[in-house]
């Protein structure tokens, strides 16, 4: 159950230059066997199993999301919230616990 | 008085004033004895009461020092502590010491910070903690510190009494995470309010609700899960508090990023628990996420299984989702999508497959996969219209979950006139998405009881109508196995199945020639009979016939008379003129039945009789029977008389010239009558 894009470290739209540079890495680095390594290579070169694997091991969030846009309602740098004196009427000591 | 005497008197009240428990009065009064005759003895008990009083007096100390303590007056009753120690020291008297000494040292510089704080110059007030912090490392003050430092707005140095000091309280929680929120460490500004157990003031809120453009900005740089995770806790906290304005898009944005950080992180067991209860619909893109997560926890544990194959299929065989690949971009050539939605099912093939070699999947998965896998893959193959559809195709499971079941029923029913020569397919597939699905799916995994028991009453339309008849058959079928004897009913109750579906008829014909237990003949011989009458094809005629025959062989075996067997066999023989079980039986009982007459009419002595029985029947076997019984006759009356034996053997030979006059004993009973004659 290896992802063979985490295996070879290459990004999901790496070409086959690229799978076969990242295969040339692993192999040295021996992090992994090399069988590992040949069968990761083989599915990610034929371009059936490669989108198998693509589809098993990555996760698209951005759709179920929508076009929310988090950040554009913020104009200021850096948000300006005042202290509250409630909890500095408090006492420091922590509550005992129930 | 005498010295003596004095002496003994002082010593008696001593003696006296110790029984009583008064040391002091002892002590005195020893004292005068010992002035008049100082002796060992009466030194000892001086000693005595001397100890004995000091005890008395530290324990008077120790009393009024407690008292002190109660009333507040803490120096007065740390004074007295230290008297009692002073005559006489016991550890817990050391421990008391040493609190109330730092009580007293707290105080001090407790009232130096009250006063500090007071002039409201800060740089005193640090001072005056720092002082204190010399004195007592106590962390309610090491936490006053910190918030002081906050409202002084000196946030990096109360972030550093923090870390050093972590505190407990709500205020110190409150402070550190305003100095966090205002040195840009937003997410950690959150996780500290978080963590705030009672939010005596709703500002908090608000605060919450400022950050959190601040906070996504801050995680999109570059976050873990556990960033998310406290983004996405604090929006659920907000809505706790019913402060749900302006959160409707915060919640779903940070769930799902936490989802895919964790994702990213391989932490797949704590996926589930951000994903349930499963939403009343899914969309396409909820459907691939939904898909994918379960795949992986179903691969981790496969309790898991049964959910993630129901989301698979129906996520491969949405083809968006398959589209939406960024091998396209690499791969410039046209991508065979049916060849990856085939490596994807061989990927979930290979886990079920895993799981069930090691004893982890129930019985029912694997039979649910099959059948899910069959009906998608019909489902897709039907020309649809489904464009109301989101999603389309879909496992039956996977409708009946999400609330598609009708709107694909309605979809099939409005394309039942153009898929009029689908036939069987239209009813096949329509069946497992209408109501009598969830029956159909129990029958399959062999829930006999329960399929019947969850059939829908109502089956006005034909697609309802076709499910329950398939139930019904499915039960009959498994009834009749068990060799229960009353499965007509069902048969019958099915018997629009069988007459229009040649598969079913196939089933039934093929179930009825396998080689059954005997127990099963009985039923099923009465179902099929009746069947007969409406289902007329040949080979079905045949097998019924043969059923039949068998179970009037059984019941014959098993005693039943000659002429009921007759009946039976009869019975068979007009359904199937040609059923060869049923005629050879039948000739094989026709002729004992001649036999049993043959031997009465011989008994009877009524030779010719018997002849006229064995004509008719045209056995030659019974001919040869005959014979062989007329040959030991002839060999009794050889013991007769003459005129007995004559009579007898001329009996014999008319008989025997009328069945076969050709045969050796036809010519040995002539010869015999010719020589007496």
């Amino acid at each position: 159950m290896n992802n063979p894009f985490t295996l070879l470290n290459v990004a999901r739209a790496a070409s086959k230059k690229d799978i076969l540079q990242q295969v040339t890495i692993a192999m040295r680095s021996r992090q992994h066997d090399a069988r590992s390594i040949a069968e990761a290579q083989k599915l990610l070169f034929n371009s059936v199993t490669r989108a198998a694997e693509e589809f098993k091991h990555f996760l698209d969030v951005e759709p179920c999301i929508g076009d929310f846009q988090p950040g554009v309602a913020t104009t200021a740098e850096t948000p300006e919230i005042a202290l509250l004196d409630t909890f500095n009427d408090q006492a420091a000591t922590p509550r005992k616990a129930r | 008085m005498s010295q003596d005497t004095a002496y003994q008197e002082a010593y008696q009240q001593g003696e006296r004033f110790l029984a009583r428990g008064n040391f002091p009065l002892a002590k005195k009064a020893f004292e005068q004895a010992w002035q008049l005759q100082p002796n060992e003895a009466l030194q000892a008990k001086i000693r005595l009461c001397a100890q004995a009083v000091e005890l008395q007096k530290r324990k008077e100390i120790i009393k009024q020092a407690r008292h002190s303590e109660k009333r507040g007056k803490f120096h007065e009753a740390l004074q007295r502590f230290e008297q009692a120690a002073a005559l006489q020291d016991e550890d817990w008297l050391v421990q008391k010491i040493s609190r109330l000494q730092e009580k007293l040292r707290l105080a001090k510089v407790e009232s130096q910070i009250e006063r500090a704080e007071a002039s409201q110059d800060l740089d005193a007030v640090l001072a005056a903690y720092d002082h204190a912090l010399e004195v007592s490392h106590n962390p309610e003050l090491i936490a006053k510190q910190g918030i002081s430092l906050v409202r002084a707005g000196r946030y990096h140095q109360a972030l550093d009494v923090f870390a050093k000091h972590p505190s407990g309280s709500d205020a110190a929680r409150y402070h550190l995470g305003y100095a966090c929120a205002s040195t840009g460490q937003y997410v950690k500004a959150l996780a500290h309010w978080n963590a705030i157990e009672e939010v005596a003031d709703a500002t908090l809120w608000q605060h919450y609700e400022t950050l959190l453009p601040y906070v996504c900005r801050e995680l999109d740089a570059g976050a873990d899960a556990q960033g998310y995770a406290v983004a996405y806790h604090s929006v659920q906290k907000l809505i706790h508090a019913g402060h749900t304005a302006h959160l409707a898009d915060y919640e779903p944005y940070f769930k799902y990023k936490y989802i895919e950080a964790l994702w990213q992180e391989g932490c797949y067991a704590d996926l589930e628990a951000l994903l349930l209860p499963l939403p009343h619909r899914l969309s396409l893109p909820l459907l691939g996420l939904y898909a994918r997560v379960y795949y992986q926890l179903g691969a981790h544990d496969s309790q898991h299984l049964e959910m993630a194959m129901t989301l698979w299929l129906t996520a491969i065989y949405n083809e968006p989702l398959l589209q939406d690949l960024s091998i396209y971009d690499v791969e410039k050539a046209g991508l065979d999508l049916h060849a990856v939605r085939d490596t994807l099912l061989q990927d979930m093939e290979t886990l079920l497959q895993r799981a069930d070699r090691q004893s982890r999947l129930p019985a029912r998965t694997l039979t649910y996969w099959q059948i899910e896998k069959r009906l998608i893959h019909a489902l897709a193959s039907l020309p649809l219209d489904h464009s109301a559809l989101d999603i389309f195709p879909c496992t039956p499971v996977f409708a009946e979950k999400f609330g598609l079941s009708e709107a694909i029923s309605t979809c099939l029913s409005a394309q039942r006139a153009a898929m009029s020569e689908q036939g069987e397919a239209f009813f096949e597939v329509s069946a497992y998405y209408s109501k009598a699905g969830p029956s159909l799916m129990l029958m399959e995994q062999g829930e006999a009881e329960q399929a019947l028991a969850l059939l829908p009453k109502n089956t006005l339309d034909e697609v309802s109508a076709y499910s329950r008849q398939r139930v019904l058959f499915r039960y009959a079928m498994r009834k009749a196995a068990q060799g229960e004897t009353q499965t007509k009913r069902w048969f019958l109750e099915a018997l629009p199945l069988l007459k229009h579906s040649e598969r079913y008829r196939d089933e039934l014909t093929a179930f009825a020639l396998s080689d059954l237990e005997s127990k099963a003949y009985a039923g099923l011989a009465e179902a099929m009979e009746a069947l007969c009458q409406h289902i007329t094809t040949p080979t079905f005629l045949q097998a019924a016939a043969y059923v039949m025959s068998l179970q009037a062989i059984q019941l014959r075996n098993a005693g039943m008379s000659t002429a009921a067997a007759e009946k039976l066999f009869k019975r068979a023989l007009r359904i199937d003129p040609e059923s060869a079980l049923a005629k050879t039986s039948l000739q094989r009982l026709q002729k004992d039945i001649c036999w049993e007459q043959v031997n009465k009419a011989m008994k009877q002595q009524n030779l010719l009789k018997a002849v006229t029985f064995i004509e008719a029947s045209g056995e030659p076997e019974l001919v040869d029977l005959f014979f062989e019984s007329i040959a030991r006759f002839y060999e009794q009356v050889q013991a007769w008389d003459r005129a007995e034996k004559l009579e007898a053997v001329r009996e014999f030979y008319t008989a025997c010239y009328r069945l076969d006059r050709d045969h050796e004993l036809t010519h040995e009973l002539y010869h015999e009558l010719a020589r007496w004659e």
